[in-house]
C-alpha cells in the first residue's frame, strides 16, 4: 500500500462517505457524526505507516471511530446515555415517517446497543468482528444484540423485526 | 429475520446528505495527534521550571561531567504517566488526564499510549480480575477486551504489546496481544512446568520480540514473531524484568542475550536495583531501613554516578528514563544522565472528594506485583 499523505488524503476520500454514515446512525447527530469520522481519522492517521492495506485501514479506521464514540458516549452529560422505552424528540426531522420511526427507535437503544445494530445489520459484521470492532466480548456482542432487537421490536413492530429473528451471521 | 432492518438502516443511510470531506482538517488533526506522541519532556514543559547545574531540588552529578547529554534511543516517543485514585495523568504537567471505570493497578507504557491495568480495589494481591484500559497521548481511552486473572503480563515501551502467560490443560502458553486492535496476534507453547510463586501462570516481561518466561527449570525467551524458544540460563528462576535486552541480577546488569555482565555495583549490601526502562540506567534502592533521603543512579554504559534526593520506591520512570516524583501539586523530574532536575506544577486531586483519591499514587515504569 502507498505510504504517505497523498495516500491518506485518498483513503480519507474514499472512506468518509461510509464512515459518516456508520457515525450518524450510531450518534443520531450528523454534526456529531463529522466530528467523529474526523476525529478517528486523524487517530488513523497517527497509524498509517503501520496500516497495512485499504481494506486494515477502513476496519481500522472503523474501530477507532466505534472506540472513539463509546469514549464520548461515557462523558458526563451525553444525551444519549441512557435507554428509553419512551421515545424522545427527534431532532432531525424527516417527511417519511418510517425513517422518523427508525431512527426515533435507534435513539430508544442504549449507545452499545446501538452500536451493535449498527455494525451488525448495517455494517454487516459478523459477531466476532463487531466483537472486534467493540473490543468487547463475543458473548456481549449477542447479548447486546438481542436486548436491542427486543427493543427496536417494541418500537417498529413484527413486521420489521420478527421474534424469530436470529444472527445471520455469527 | 432481519432483513428488513438491514434493509431499512440502508435506506436511512442513503437518504443522508453527505458532507464533504473534511480532509484538510483531519491532516492538520492527525499531525496535532502525532505530534503529541512525539512530545518530549523538557520542550513541553510549560510549568515552573528551576534548574540548577548540578545541586537543586535533586542531585548531582559525580562523574563523567562532561556526559553528552541522553538522545531518545527508541522509535517510540517519550511519555510520562501516574495515576491517583481512579484518575491517570499524562505529561510533565499532568494537564492531560483520563477517570478510569477501576482502580489503576499497574501502568504500562506502550507504543500506542498508556495501558491501565485496572482491577475494583487497585490491589495486587489478589486483585483479580484485572481489565486493561489503553491512554492514547490526547486522553482517549479505550477499553480493551482482555480480562486477566492472577498473572503477571508485561509491556514494552517501544511496543503497541502485552504479553502474559496461561496455563492451558497444564501447558504454558504465551500469548501477545496487539492494543491498538484489541486482538491476539501469537499464541505459543513453552515447553517446561510452572509451580512456584502463586501465580496461576509464570509471570513474563516483554522486550522487543522476546517473552522472557520464569518456568520451574529455566527462565526461557520466546521469539514470539518465530515461536522460537531459547533457554536463558544467565537470568535466574525468579520474577523476569528485562528492560531493553537487559535485567538486573543481583548486584549487577546483564545483557540477556549473550549473559554479558554490564554493570556490578560494589558493596552492594542488600541493594535493591531497578533498570530504566530504555535499560540505560540503574537505579540503587534499599537497604529498606528507615526512611531513604537519597538515592544513586548510574548509567550503565560509562558508569556515571548522580544522586537523587527523595525515596527511590516514591517514584516513577518516564517511558525511557526520566525519573520524577508527585508530591502534592508538585511534580520533580530529574535527568539521571546530568542529575539536574525541574519541577513543576500538577493538578492536586482532592482526596475528600472521593475515597479512591487516597488510594497512594501508581507511577508508569514500576512494578507493582505481589
Amino acid at each position: 500500500m502507498r505510504r504517505g499523505d497523498d495516500a491518506f488524503t485518498e483513503f480519507v476520500q474514499a472512506s468518509w462517505p461510509r464512515l459518516y454514515r456508520t457515525a450518524v446512525l450510531i450518534l443520531g447527530d450528523r454534526e456529531g457524526a463529522e466530528d467523529l469520522v474526523q476525529t478517528a481519522l486523524a487517530k488513523t492517521y497517527a497509524h498509517w505507516h503501520r496500516i497495512r492495506d485499504l481494506g486494515a485501514a477502513h476496519a481500522y479506521a472503523r474501530t477507532t471511530l466505534v472506540n472513539t464514540a463509546a469514549s464520548w458516549f461515557r462523558r458526563k452529560g451525553w444525551r444519549n446515555e441512557l435507554a428509553t422505552d419512551v421515545l424522545p424528540e427527534v431532532a432531525e426531522v424527516a417527511h417519511d415517517s418510517q425513517r422518523v420511526d427508525l431512527m426515533a427507535a435507534l435513539r430508544a437503544l442504549t449507545p452499545r446497543q446501538r452500536t451493535v445494530v449498527v455494525l451488525r445489520y448495517f455494517e454487516d459484521l459478523s459477531v466476532a468482528e463487531t466483537a472486534t470492532a467493540m473490543s468487547c466480548a463475543e458473548g456481549t456482542v449477542k447479548s447486546q444484540t438481542s436486548d436491542a432487537l427486543a427493543r427496536l421490536r417494541i418500537h417498529l413492530g413484527d413486521a420489521v423485526v420478527s421474534e424469530t429473528t436470529g444472527a445471520p451471521h455469527d | 429475520m432481519t432483513d428488513r432492518l438491514s434493509s431499512l438502516l440502508h435506506d436511512e443511510a442513503d437518504r443522508l446528505e453527505i458532507p464533504a470531506p473534511r480532509t484538510s482538517e483531519v491532516l492538520t488533526h492527525g499531525r496535532r495527534v502525532v505530534r503529541r506522541r512525539a512530545w518530549t519532556l523538557g520542550a513541553a514543559s510549560v510549568a515552573v521550571v528551576a534548574i540548577a547545574g548540578g545541586w537543586l531540588m535533586g542531585g548531582h552529578r559525580q562523574h563523567h561531567d562532561t556526559a553528552t547529554p541522553v538522545a531518545p534511543t527508541s522509535e517510540a516517543p517519550e511519555q510520562l504517566a501516574y495515576s491517583v485514585g481512579d484518575t491517570v495523568y499524562l505529561g510533565d504537567a499532568g494537564s492531560v488526564s483520563a477517570t478510569m471505570p477501576e482502580v489503576p493497578q499497574t501502568l504500562y507504557y506502550t507504543s500506542a499510549g498508556v495501558l491501565v491495568r485496572t482491577n475494583q480495589t487497585g490491589a495486587s494481591d489478589g486483585g483479580a480480575p484485572f481489565h486493561f484500559e489503553l491512554v492514547e497521548p490526547d486522553g482517549t481511552t479505550s477499553k480493551l477486551g482482555v480480562t486477566l486473572g492472577d498473572v503477571v503480563p508485561s509491556a514494552d515501551p517501544n511496543q503497541p504489546y502485552l504479553a502474559w502467560a496461561t496455563m492451558q490443560g497444564g501447558h504454558i502458553q504465551v500469548v501477545v496481544h496487539d492494543v491498538t486492535t484489541d486482538q491476539d496476534v501469537a499464541t505459543l507453547d513453552v515447553p517446561g512446568s510452572f509451580t512456584w510463586g502463586g501465580w496461576s501462570a509464570p509471570p513474563v516481561s516483554l522486550s522487543g520480540d522476546q517473552v522472557y518466561v520464569a518456568t520451574d527449570d529455566v527462565t526461557r525467551a520466546v521469539d514470539w514473531r518465530t515461536g522460537a524458544v531459547k533457554e536463558v540460563p544467565a537470568l535466574p528462576v525468579a520474577f523476569p524484568d528485562v528492560h531493553a535486552g537487559r535485567a538486573v541480577v543481583g548486584a549487577a546488569v546483564i545483557d540477556t542475550s549473550t549473559g554479558a555482565t554490564l554493570f556490578t555495583l560494589k558493596d552492594a549490601h542488600q541493594a535493591d536495583l531497578m533498570l530504566s526502562p530504555d535499560g540505560r540506567f540503574v537505579m540503587v534502592g534499599g537497604p529498606p531501613m528507615g526512611a531513604i533521603s537519597s538515592y544513586a543512579v548510574y548509567e550503565l554504559a560509562t558508569g556515571a554516578k548522580v544522586n537523587l534526593e527523595g525515596d527511590p520506591y516514591s517514584s516513577g520512570w518516564s517511558s525511557t528514563h526520566e525519573l520524577f516524583t508527585v508530591r502534592g501539586n508538585r511534580m520533580t523530574m530529574c535527568n539521571p544522565a546530568d542529575g539536574r532536575c525541574t519541577t513543576s506544577q500538577v493538578p492536586a486531586p482532592d482526596s475528600s472528594s472521593s475515597p479512591k483519591n487516597s488510594i497512594p499514587i501508581r507511577y508508569a515504569g514500576r512494578v507493582y506485583e505481589s
